[in-house]
């Protein structure tokens, strides 16, 4: 391999009042985009966000194959480190070698720079057989190679423009600065706190629908097939808008901890998710944060505490809870220093605008000669959205399920060449392509699950989005 | 101390390979009960042989690979350990029938009843151990010198000793975070199989 190709980063401060669908605005102009937004600090990216940019060139995985193409100079340094990759094991570890063939340091100040140059996904096909069905137009995984990022380093604080030292730098930081400022407040006046429910419609997928998969996934737990199986499907609407403002819509109803926006060719995705699968630092630390065990949030305080209350208390979710802590204990095993891997917390309470969760916290440290790509492979799809064991629970509902999950249930976030990884588990997401809005939503089926309460959480995982694509086709000014 | 570790399939096997891995102070080799190499193993038996828990029935072959061809070519004096499906497999080797338990337990902890036997010393009857299984074995129906020798609250085997051999096993999951005196019970597993 050829030692990587270095790239002087400089930075350039840019105004508070340039928000993140502010910078998304202006750089979707220049190329596909990815934003990785942390809305919440407390349960966190360390509250960071980022919006990453102006693609060297992009990484895209079908049916098994991989792809990079240049889309300016620059990105060939990415296409030469695929072709050295080519017979990669795992999506994962041809990733893993195209990074790894760039490199970025901060010029001066001393400040760190930031993740760079991958951002995008990993869909939850992209590790199963080409043979499989995929969600067209989506590709199995898909990232965009960069050396330009706006960085926030918490939410409110002003961001910096990071790329490559030179003019081009200087004028892109010129035009979000102009941007930031006669924009400022545009997007904030802007009020919608629709969060109840729309009504279901014809064609969702009902009750009895619902409860005849509800039957097939207790059999397999009677059976010992499996101990849970998370069950999902999906809801279609039509939606022709622009992504961007469902994304706003979105962002002030549902504030997330790991809310993302891509917009690239195929189509875009919107998603205000709540839990982290897996980061790794650059010293091989790793931790998952695995959500299972889910309630409505009532708006009413008192109703709200008794809620928590039934959460924290309740067997059944304690179990959904256990189980999953348990087996991202032990994926994260497979490639960890023995006896590093431990679970920090189990089963604590985390709330969202509409939501109550428990989440467990489970690190570990990579193990000496296993990378983070050799993680991914052992650690996906999440767990939290197969159940467990993970091998059979996937055979399962591949078979109860409709069709593929495409980027839902996969994993988004940034891979950076200093072996920093973040990444999302993409649920609570609305994926637009070909004129259609697609949410799909699931939950854990135990033996103790009941299936009308398992069918409404459901149906309040898809509240948030579907009361953002509702307001977004709503007619302006219109009075409802 | 050579421990091998025999998956059938599961999301568990890990945490029982970083258990013992810590407690014997060497990493355990782990193997696919599929592709398990039953002559070279009991050819040459490691110092405890661990069948992993995993989904489906004992009886069916998809489930199990080749572990019951594994026990029947091993030596008595070999140490064997096995949790939930590794439990169903040594009762189905020992001649038992694995039935449907009472209803399916899957990421609770139950008190868990026992004689006295030494895998449980240090470990109070009735302390609660996580279980996942649908199945149980039927203690009536084991060969000797297969016996239980714990029960759930609804007298379901929760463990398994065979008298005179080193062979446990325990159908709740002592790896789990759920189970607090999991780490004592595994540690007794070492301390026994090292006496054998």
């Amino acid at each position: 391999m050829p030692p990587p190709a270095t790239t002087t980063l400089r930075s350039w401060p840019l105004p508070a009042a340039l928000d993140v669908p502010g910078a998304v605005e202006r750089l979707r102009r220049r190329g596909p985009v990815v934003a990785l937004e942390s809305a919440l600090a407390s349960v966190d990216r360390g509250g960071q966000s980022f919006v990453a940019g102006v693609p060297l060139a992009t990484f895209t995985v079908e049916r098994g194959a991989v792809r990079v193409a240049a889309l300016r100079p620059g990105g060939e340094v990415f296409v030469g480190a695929a072709e050295q990759a080519k017979g990669a094991a795992t999506p994962f570890h041809a990733l893993e070698a195209i990074v790894a063939s760039a490199r970025f340091e901060a010029r001066g100040d001393g400040a760190s720079a930031p993740p760079l140059p991958a951002f995008g996904w990993f869909g939850y096909e992209c590790a199963a057989p080409p043979e499989l069905a995929r969600l067209e137009p989506f590709p199995d995984a898909w990232f965009l190679l960069t050396d330009t990022v706006v960085h926030w380093s918490e939410p409110g604080a002003a961001p910096r423009l990071w790329t490559a030292d030179g003019a081009a730098g200087e004028e892109l930081a010129a035009e979000l600065t102009a941007a930031a400022r006669a924009g400022a407040g545009s997007g904030a006046a802007e009020t919608d706190r629709g969060r109840a429910a729309p009504p279901a419609q014809d064609g969702d997928f009902s009750f009895d629908d619902y409860s005849a998969k509800f039957a097939e996934a207790r059999a397999a737990l009677a059976r010992g097939d499996s101990y849970q199986l998370c069950f999902t499907f999906p809801i279609e609407r039509p939606f022709a808008g622009d992504p961007l403002a469902l994304q706003r819509k979105l962002r002030r109803a549902n504030p997330a901890p790991f809310a993302a926006h891509v917009e690239a060719p195929f189509g875009a995705i919107v998603s205000s998710s709540p839990e982290r699968f897996l980061a790794v630092d650059a010293r091989g630390r790793v931790e998952a944060r695995p959500m299972k065990g889910t309630a409505a949030r009532p708006s009413d305080r008192v109703a709200r505490a008794q809620a928590a209350r039934e959460l924290v208390a309740s067997q059944k979710m304690l179990a959904e809870n256990f189980m999953i802590a348990d087996l991202l204990r032990n994926d994260l095993g497979r490639v960890c220093r023995i006896g590093s891997v431990r679970a920090t917390k189990a089963a604590l309470l985390e709330e969202t605008a509409t939501l109550l969760q428990l989440v467990s916290v489970i690190e570990g440290e990579l193990a000496p000669g296993r990378t983070r790509a050799d993680l991914l492979a052992s650690a996906f799809p999440p767990g939290s959205m197969t159940g467990a064991p993970k091998t059979r629970s996937v055979e399962l509902l591949r078979a109860l399920e409709a069709g593929p999950r495409g980027p839902y249930a996969g994993a988004l976030g940034y891979w950076s060449a200093d072996g920093r990884v973040d990444l999302s588990v993409v649920i609570r997401t609305l994926l637009l392509a070909r004129g259609t809005a697609r949410v799909q939503v699931g939950s854990g089926i135990v033996w103790d699950s009941e299936v009308g309460s398992e069918y409404a959480e459901c149906l309040a995982k898809a509240a948030a989005p579907l009361a953002a694509l509702a307001a977004c086709a709503a007619p302006r000014g219109g009075g409802g | 101390m050579r421990i091998l570790v025999v998956d059938h399939q599961d999301s568990f096997t890990w945490n029982l390979v970083h258990a013992f891995g810590a407690l014997a102070a060497s990493e355990p080799e782990v193997v696919d009960s599929r592709a398990i190499d039953v002559a070279g193993v009991a050819a040459r038996p490691p110092d405890l042989l661990v069948l992993s828990p995993g989904p489906g029935h004992p009886a069916d072959p998809a489930a199990s690979g080749r572990t019951l061809e594994l026990l029947r070519a091993l030596p008595p004096s070999a140490p064997l350990f096995g949790v939930c499906f590794g439990l169903e497999l040594l009762a189905v080797h020992a001649g038992g029938r694995v039935v449907a338990a009472h209803e399916p337990v899957h990421g609770k902890p139950v008190a868990v009843r026992h004689d006295g036997h030494a895998l449980f010393e240090g470990v109070a009857s009735g302390t609660p151990m996580m279980r996942y299984h649908s199945l149980v074995a039927d203690g009536a129906t084991l060969r000797a010198p297969w016996r239980p020798i714990a029960w759930s609250p609804r007298d379901e085997v929760m463990a398994l000793a065979a008298d005179g051999r080193p062979a446990w096993a325990v159908q709740f999951h002592p790896e789990s975070i759920g189970s607090p005196d999991g780490p004592r019970l595994l540690e007794n597993v070492v301390r026994l199989a090292r006496r054998a």
